[in-house]
């Protein structure tokens, strides 16, 4: 039995890294007597897979994971049982259960949002002409450094929305997904706007023709039978 | 400090889930309505001090009372120590994130002496004064405890009080007693509160006594300067495991830290008696924990952390009396649980290859013996109790059930060593090497020797022994680096160095404190992390300060010396360990009071305690 749990991660969670909230999740996990389903081997660990990590110091508000149960509890009782063991500023939003064979999280997400907040509040309208100027530009580049050294990179194709709220915050949609990730430091190194600000990341989706689907509504397996990738079904 | 500053520290240090302080279990007790409060201190990494289980267990024992708190601090990484100095920001408690100066009591851990400079480092962080004699009622007490108590005489001028021995009562009653002084306002006399620690049994508060020394510098006696003080103090004993408190709720560290697993205290002590060996002197006598009580504790401990594995925890587990039994139910009780049970010490022998294989069910790559010595001569003169025929059947016995590494510990330049005794280490680990090849499945076995210098420790029978020098101890390594090398071989060795600042401190006296703080001066901290030793800086502090390291190090101790720490009292007395060397010089072997000959070395009489075995107890000589 599969699980997907949405949760957010808050407070002083914001500082784990990814390792740290894996170790976390399965030792709250086991607290509560979940049936953790065990891979098989020489060293069985519980079968936990999250979606994109989330890089220490930013909150998530709609973050995921999945977890395989030996035997069914019902959704609520995860949630109830988990949530007593959770530490302050992890919360639980949602459990549900997810069809055997619905693919995995790290597969599907391809977007991720962010809110981005100054500490010295900036001018709406001058934001806004950055981001249509930075928008009209048919490249983005930005310097990147990875373990095979320091390149240029286009990020362009990966900034799907920039939105400026009328409070001066921005909202970012960037590519997510297993083939790349634009961080949202680098569309703000791009638009010059770097100051002292707060990230946060406010959801993570399915971007698919056009579409915006929610790790909880893409949950059902590709159905063959019907002839064509049926991509995604609303659960309730 | 308020929380918006430290997040601003945060997230720019490495690692920054080493201060949060709100990990599983972490106890956040109210500050105004517990008027004794006090913060344990481990002066290392949070890696490192979390792994401790004196930590869980005083902190549990203090946090279950009322009117008393307990919160953390580490030393933090070089990082953060950068940070909080360009700021100005005090040291803080990972609980409350309160500056360390505002607890009545800061409590460190002696766990080794490479973490002396690091105490004094805290101290500074925390904006307090390091000598004692500098502080006053507006600052906390400076106590220390753990093994480094058993001679505390090089930290004395910084610390206002230590504990010896067992903490979990003798805590609660200093706390205890500070809230009374506290609330009769005479908290403010530090004089007074000296003294009234002072009269608290296993409490030594050194400023009350004078040491006079020798024409060539050894001691010439410790005596208290004011009367009502105790000319000797014992250390504290909890005489019986079952009725302490132990912490069946600890802290669930977010960060991966060395000893990341449940531990399960299964006994205190060993008794077996190795001459090198001060825990096995100090942690005297040999206390087992009732077998279903271990195995309530396990079953609290699996429940409220969640951890994956149960360590069976102790000086030597596989002598536990009950242990085929304790780990055979714990595994069973935990198989489908995903909670595997691990042994870290064990016995050279093939009942501990069996008692690990039972335990493993998954096969572990490493399995790790301590012969210590290379030559039967010299782990006689050690007391090590195992013969090269023991040695090669337990490791035969543990290629043959799957493990394809074995890691042996040896120590080198122990009193009388020869080269036959390193040519023994060759040998030894050849033969094994060659067991694997006969054995391991798949055929590539691997042994590792791993060597340490031997530091000559105060309450063992080579106390009055000298330690190599430095050069001497190199050209042993460098002997043994070039015979163990080749296919499946590997060596590691301890640096030289450290073995020698750690010999100068271990039976040190006050007049080292100087040379402490110098070395802390010119930059010395988290000197057990390779990275940050640098031998420099304690020439640079010995040369400064005019002392001869080399005075504590190699001198060989006069047989009617008086050591430093001959005014503390750990139950092993100063006849037996004479004996103890006699026989080591003898070569002959002293029997593990286990089987049930009692060797005389004091404890229980002079303690009034006893050995409790679960399997039974032996009687005692008179």
């Amino acid at each position: 039995m599969r699980f997907r749990i949405k949760y957010r991660k808050g407070g002083w969670t914001v500082y784990l890294g990814h390792l740290e909230m894996l170790r976390l999740w399965q030792r709250a996990m086991r607290r509560a007597g979940l049936p953790l389903a065990y891979s098989r081997g020489f060293n069985p660990h519980p079968r936990l897979s999250f979606g994109p990590a989330l890089a220490v110091g930013i909150e998530g508000l709609a973050e995921y994971l999945d977890v395989e149960l030996a035997h069914p509890l019902s959704d609520e009782e995860i949630k109830e049982r988990l949530g007593a063991e959770l530490p302050v500023g992890l919360e639980l939003i949602l459990v549900l259960s997810v069809p055997e064979g619905a693919p995995a999280l790290t597969s599907v997400i391809n977007a991720a949002a962010y809110r981005v907040s100054w500490d010295e509040p900036k001018d709406a309208e001058t934001i806004r002409e950055r981001v249509s100027a930075l928008l009209a530009a048919p490249v983005i580049e930005v310097v990147r450094s990875s373990k095979e050294g320091t390149g240029v990179k286009d990020i362009r194709p990966g900034v799907y929305r920039l939105d400026v709220l009328d409070n001066g915050f921005l909202d970012m949609l960037l590519e997510c997904s297993a083939k790349g990730v634009v961080r949202p430091e680098e569309v703000l190194q791009a638009l010059a706007l770097e100051g002292t600000y707060r990230l946060t990341r406010t959801g993570l989706f399915i971007r698919q023709n056009g579409r915006l689907l929610t790790p909880e509504e893409f949950v059902e397996p590709p159905s063959p039978a019907r002839g064509r990738h049926r991509s995604a079904v609303t659960r309730r | 400090m308020r929380d918006g500053e430290l997040e601003k520290l945060l997230s720019r240090v490495s690692r920054p889930s080493r201060y949060l302080g709100t990990e599983w279990n972490a106890v956040h007790k109210d500050w105004e309505e517990n008027p004794a409060r006090m913060a344990f201190i481990y002066p290392d990494l949070y890696e490192v001090g979390m792994s401790h289980l004196g930590l869980a267990i005083l902190y549990g024992a203090v946090n279950e009372r009322a009117g008393m708190l307990m919160e953390r601090a580490f030393a933090p990484g070089p990082d953060l120590e950068a940070l909080l100095r360009q700021n100005h920001i005090p040291l803080f408690s990972l609980e409350s994130h309160r500056p360390l100066y505002e607890f009545d009591v800061l409590g460190f851990t002696l766990q080794y002496e490479m973490s002396y400079t690091t105490i004094l480092n805290i101290l500074d962080l925390a904006g307090i004064p390091l000598l004692a004699g500098e502080r006053t009622a507006a600052h906390p007490l400076i106590i220390g405890g753990g093994p480094g108590a058993a001679n505390p005489e090089p930290l004395a001028p910084f610390f206002d009080a230590f504990l010896l021995g067992d903490g979990e009562e003798a805590l609660p009653e200093l706390l205890a007693l500070v809230a009374d002084l506290k609330k009769k306002g005479t908290i403010n006399d530090r004089r007074r509160v000296l003294q009234t620690i002072a009269g608290l049994p296993g409490f030594y508060v050194p400023s009350l006594y004078e040491v006079k020394y020798n024409d060539d510098g050894t001691v010439a006696e410790v005596v208290p300067r004011e009367k009502g003080v105790p000319a000797r103090v014992s250390k504290r004993v909890i005489p019986d495991l079952d009725t302490a408190y132990f912490p069946t709720r600890p802290i669930v560290p977010f960060l991966e830290v060395i000893h990341d697993r449940i531990m399960l205290e299964v006994m205190r002590g060993c008794t077996h008696g190795c001459r090198f060996c001060q825990a096995g002197a100090i942690y005297r006598p040999v206390r087992e924990r009732d077998l279903a009580l271990l195995l309530r504790q396990a079953e609290e401990l699996v429940r409220h952390t969640g951890h994956e594995e149960i360590s069976l925890t102790s000086l030597s587990t596989a002598d536990y009396s009950r242990v085929e039994e304790l780990a055979q139910t714990l595994t069973a009780a935990y198989a489908d649980r995903g909670v595997s049970i691990s042994l870290p010490s064990l016995r050279v022998d093939a009942f501990s290859v069996r008692l690990a294989e039972a335990v493993q069910r998954v096969r572990k790559s490493t399995l790790t013996f301590a012969p210590e010595a290379g030559s039967q001569r010299l782990r006689d003169v050690i007391n090590k109790g195992v013969d090269e025929e023991d040695i090669l059947t337990a490791t035969a016995e543990a290629f043959r059930a799957g493990w394809q590494a074995i890691k042996l510990y040896f120590m080198i330049g122990l009193p009388t060593e020869e080269e036959g005794d390193l040519l023994g280490i060759v040998h030894l680990a050849r033969r094994i090497l060659d067991v694997g090849r006969k054995l391991a499945p798949g055929g590539r076995p691997t042994v590792t020797v791993s060597v340490s210098s031997f530091v000559p420790k105060p309450w063992t029978a080579f106390q009055w022994e000298p330690q190599d020098r430095i050069e001497v101890i190199k050209r042993k390594q460098e002997m043994l680096r070039r015979h163990l090398k080749g296919p499946g071989m590997k060596f590691n060795w301890h640096e030289a160095e450290v073995s020698f600042i750690e010999a100068v401190l271990s039976r040190g006296d006050r007049r080292l404190s100087k040379a402490i703080a110098a070395a802390w001066r010119r930059g010395a901290r988290l000197e057990g992390w390779t990275e940050h030793f640098n031998f420099t800086l304690w020439e640079e502090a010995f040369r400064e300060t005019g002392i001869d390291p080399a005075f504590y190090a190699y001198r060989p101790r006069r047989d009617d010396e008086v050591f430093p720490w001959d005014h503390l009292d750990f139950g092993v007395s100063k006849a037996f360990l004479k004996k103890e060397r006699r026989r080591a010089r003898e070569g002959r072997v002293t029997a593990d009071c286990r089987s049930g000959r009692c060797s005389g070395c004091g404890v229980c009489p002079g303690l009034g305690v006893d050995l409790i075995l679960k399997g039974g107890s032996p009687g005692h000589a008179v």
